[in-house]
């Protein structure tokens, strides 16, 4: 039989004095004792310590004066307020033969009977006792008495290995000369499901146990208590309340085991005190809800596995795809929720249709009134599906502008100037503060003015143009990303080609491999220059399309990449070129200079 | 350009915005002989005024509160009548706020806005010499700044007052109570500022549709050869034969490419 009670048993003990327990606010020890045991030292009780003691016998308080507040390792702990209480407890191991008591640091409300016996496991109880026990409950299970025991056994034997056990339950029940119905049916977590069960019922049964031998050994005179509420007992054997330990209170000595848990559960109702603080037995927590063992999510979670193992390429890829969409779609919503945008304006506008030499209005000389579709923001996108770089772009930009510009609200006026501020740089919409001092050249060199006059037109326009200089800074960043990624590419799908012939071609490979590689190393390196050649590029296409002839006219670059253009479409190659080499670029028609210094240079019509 | 705007239910008008332009600043002179001692060698006036002289600002302003440094007496001053100003003598630059709470119709929210008074012209010499060298009493130093007011579905009773405003034909106060504040008043045009932006964004627009053809261009082709790629993935065996006929495929302009790929095979084989 388990061991209900705390006997001092005479047999090895603990040869030291137990520590002090610190149930002042602080405890101040003058002295360290060097003979102190070590296992005494764990983690919780140096929490409850100040960092530069031990425990050790009485406290002398020093003159020192407590700090409020102290740090040990990354928490605060006030000393102000009351530290849990412990207690030096001792325990026995049934599974032990000795009976040697150890002890151990447990909350002071924490009844022994809970864990006195640790080493005591289900299976050591005799199987007719729990078979009482269990139809004593009320528990309605199909489980029949031989099945129960059978499990009971298994876990015994195995140790709470489910899956032997449940191994070596298919083999007896479930093989494929002989089914027994409905053993076979049984599943692990329905193993499981029963094992805990019976665990949590003989819990309760041992706890009811500990205070009806504890009442009697006490005090076995009745006492009247107010008039007992006939609570019905709990069937689904989670939480119980005991009473702390003895007090003139303690409950009367009652002959069923049903009285003795009401009477236990009147004592609670009767003051909040006498309710300890008690983690459940093996769930870890005090929480009166926590289950030992939830059937119904546990088979969801089994299947749920199962379909997840079982799952077919396909279908990973699938819903890896499926995720990084909805990863993109959400990102754009929390955006656009950001600035109450998420809704579709009737008719967008952008600012820039605004910005027109013939308005109406003239600076200063009246109010202007302007009924614009919704109290928008100027140049606002309509959402939708993010599919290509440009409209991912400009979204981006439009948000970090959106950041720092003043939003229009009904009943709280702004000045025009608040939109002439520059874009956000930090936060998830900033912009870098390159790409921004960038916009800021590109602009000089537009002569625009630096401190434009507030005006709407002029705040539109400006608007305007640095979204329009920041889109087009990122084009061009993503441009030449693009480019290089094209030409590794390209590079690797000519080594896939030519490897199953000899080596003497890998050697033109090579030198393949190498022009592709020129192309990519030149982009690569661009990307620091990236304001001054992309542009001299794209205004030099801009400005003469016949830029692309003399390229081809030029014979040793045409067979270099000839290779890897054989694999593309023509009309790709224009771009190709484009990616070439900076000489040949600046060998063309293009009057921009390849320029001093990085400043982005503009070709100027 | 305004259609014909809906009232709500709280009598503010929906999807107008009415801009009401504003310049505030301070103009200072330099007193000289003039001086009533060191402590007051500048004389400057701090105002808000309308840079549309035709427009009545107490139509749309209730009252204007000037906060001043506190070594003024009474540094906090507040103005119920246009025109809006402060006039003191003083020597010290320092910043000034200036609070305008609109019409109670309104049910806007008062607007701050802070102005550095400036006493000394741009071009003084750091260490101090003769303050006359650099110093005119004609000449006041104007700091004067631009803005405007953006109110977003205003009351309609406030934009109609302030529609009303501007049709005033002659000003019930004068622009300025002293004389030689008058004629530094100025007024503003964007002319010059959208045009340039306006040019500026004309050409950004030509380098966006060059760098956006790119782009496509770009993303096709990287399509097409990540197709590939994935072909010979899947396709691992008979890469031999068909990475040759995959060759084959001549664009237009490239006919040396194909030359070259068939006499490799030939070299190998």
């Amino acid at each position: 039989m388990p061991v209900n009670e705390t006997v001092e048993v005479g047999a090895a003990r603990v040869a030291l004095p137990p520590p002090i327990a610190p149930s002042l606010p602080f405890h101040v020890a003058a002295t360290t004792s060097a003979d102190q045991p070590v296992q005494q030292q764990d983690a919780q009780e140096q929490a409850m310590q100040l960092p530069d003691q031990t425990t050790s016998s009485p406290s002398k308080v020093d003159s020192v004066s407590v700090p409020s507040a102290v740090r040990v390792g990354n928490r605060t702990v006030f000393t102000s307020k009351l530290p849990r209480q412990w207690s030096w407890k001792a325990f026995t191991s049934s599974a032990r033969g000795d009976g040697v008591q150890f002890r151990h640091w447990v909350s002071k409300y924490l009844s022994m009977s809970e864990i006195e016996d640790f080493g005591s496991s289900l299976g050591d109880e005799p199987v007719s006792s729990l078979q009482e026990q269990l139809t004593q409950s009320n528990k309605v299970i199909p489980w029949s008495k031989g099945e129960t025991d059978a499990l009971v056994e298994l876990a015994r034997f195995y140790d709470l290995r489910w899956s032997v056990i449940i191994d070596r339950w298919q083999t007896k029940y479930n093989s494929d000369d002989r089914k027994i119905f409905p053993n076979c049916l049984r599943k692990v977590e329905d193993l499981q499901h029963r094992y805990y069960q019976i665990g949590s019922v003989l819990a309760q049964h041992r706890a009811t146990q500990s205070i009806i031998s504890k009442a009697e050994k006490i005090d076995p005179k009745q006492v009247d208590e107010s008039p007992a509420k006939t609570t019905a007992l709990p069937d689904d054997a989670q939480a119980t309340s005991k009473p702390k330990s003895p007090s003139p209170k303690s409950p009367s000595h009652h002959a069923t085991n049903i009285e003795a848990l009401q009477s236990a559960r009147q004592l609670a109702e009767l003051d909040p005190s006498l309710v300890p603080r008690m983690q459940l037995p093996s769930t870890g927590t005090e929480h009166v809800g926590a289950k030992h063992f939830d059937l119904a999510e546990e088979r969801k979670r089994r299947l749920l596995t199962d379909r997840t193992w079982n799952r077919s390429r396909q279908q990973e890829r699938e819903e890896e795809k499926i995720r990084a969409e909805l990863r993109l779609v959400e990102a754009q919503l929390r955006k656009l929720k950001k600035l109450n945008k998420h809704l579709v304006p009737e008719d967008s506008t952008e600012a820039a249709e605004a910005v027109l030499p013939n308005a109406a209005a003239n600076v200063g000389k009246q109010p202007v009134s302007t009924s614009l579709p919704g109290p928008k923001r100027y140049g606002s996108f309509v959402p939708r599906e993010p599919i290509d770089d440009v409209s991912l772009v400009q979204r981006d930009v439009v948000s970090a502008f959106e950041e720092t510009a003043p939003v229009p609200t009904a009943g709280n006026p702004y000045l025009q100037s608040g939109r002439l501020f520059p874009p956000a740089i930090e936060g998830h919409a900033g912009l870098n503060k390159s790409t921004l001092k960038s916009m800021e050249e590109i602009l000089q060199q537009l002569e625009v003015p630096k401190q434009p006059i507030a005006t709407k037109r002029s705040a539109d326009a400006y608007d305007a143009v640095r979204k329009d200089a920041l889109t087009l800074l990122i084009l061009q960043k993503t441009v030449l990303r693009k480019e290089a990624e094209l030409a590794s590419k390209k590079s690797k799908l000519i080594v896939l080609q030519q490897q199953p012939q000899l080596k003497g071609d890998k050697q033109r490979e090579a030198k393949s491999d190498g022009d592709g590689c020129v192309a990519d190393a030149k982009p690569l390196k661009r990307k620091t220059t990236k304001t001054k050649r992309p542009r001299s590029d794209s205004a030099g296409s801009a400005g003469s399309t016949e830029a692309k002839k003399p390229r081809k006219k030029l014979p040793t670059k045409v067979a270099a990449s000839a290779i890897p253009i054989s694999l593309t479409s023509s009309v790709t190659s224009a771009s190709l070129t484009a990616s070439d080499p900076v000489v040949k670029v600046d060998s063309d028609k293009l009057t921009a200079k390849p320029g001093k210094g990085r400043k982005p240079r503009i070709k100027k019509k | 350009m305004a259609s014909t705007p809906r009232t709500n239910a709280d009598g503010r008008l929906a999807d107008v915005t009415a801009c009401l332009p504003i310049a505030y600043g301070s103009i200072a002179f330099y007193l000289g002989p003039n001086a009533k001692g060191e402590f007051k060698t500048h004389r400057w006036t701090l105002y808000v005024r309308s840079p549309d002289q035709t427009f009545d600002l107490s139509r749309a302003i209730s009252k204007v509160v000037f906060q001043l440094h506190p070594s003024f007496p009474q540094p906090t001053r507040e103005l119920t009548e246009p025109p809006f100003e402060i006039t003191e003598c003083g020597w010290g630059e320092f910043e000034a706020s200036i609070r305008i709470v609109w019409k109670e119709i309104a049910d806007e929210r008062s607007t701050i806005v802070t102005h550095g008074i400036r006493l000394y012209p741009k071009n003084t010499p750091q260490k101090n010499a003769d303050p006359s060298t650099y110093m005119n009493t004609q000449v006041p130093v104007v700091s004067e700044k631009y803005d405007e007011v953006v109110f977003t579905n205003p009351k309609e009773e406030f934009h109609i007052s302030l529609a009303d405003a501007h049709k005033v034909k002659k000003l019930s106060y004068p622009l300025s109570k002293e004389q030689s504040v008058l004629k530094h008043f100025r007024t503003y045009g964007d002319e010059g500022d959208v045009q340039a932006m306006s040019r500026a964004k004309k050409h950004l627009e030509g380098e966006l549709r060059s760098i956006k053809d790119r782009l496509l261009k770009v993303d096709s082709e990287l399509d097409t050869v990540k197709a590939r790629l994935a072909e010979f993935k899947t396709s691992t065996k008979p890469v031999a034969k068909v990475s040759q006929t995959k060759k084959k495929p001549k664009p237009a302009k490239k006919l040396a490419a194909s030359d070259q790929p068939p006499s490799k095979k030939t070299k190998t084989s």
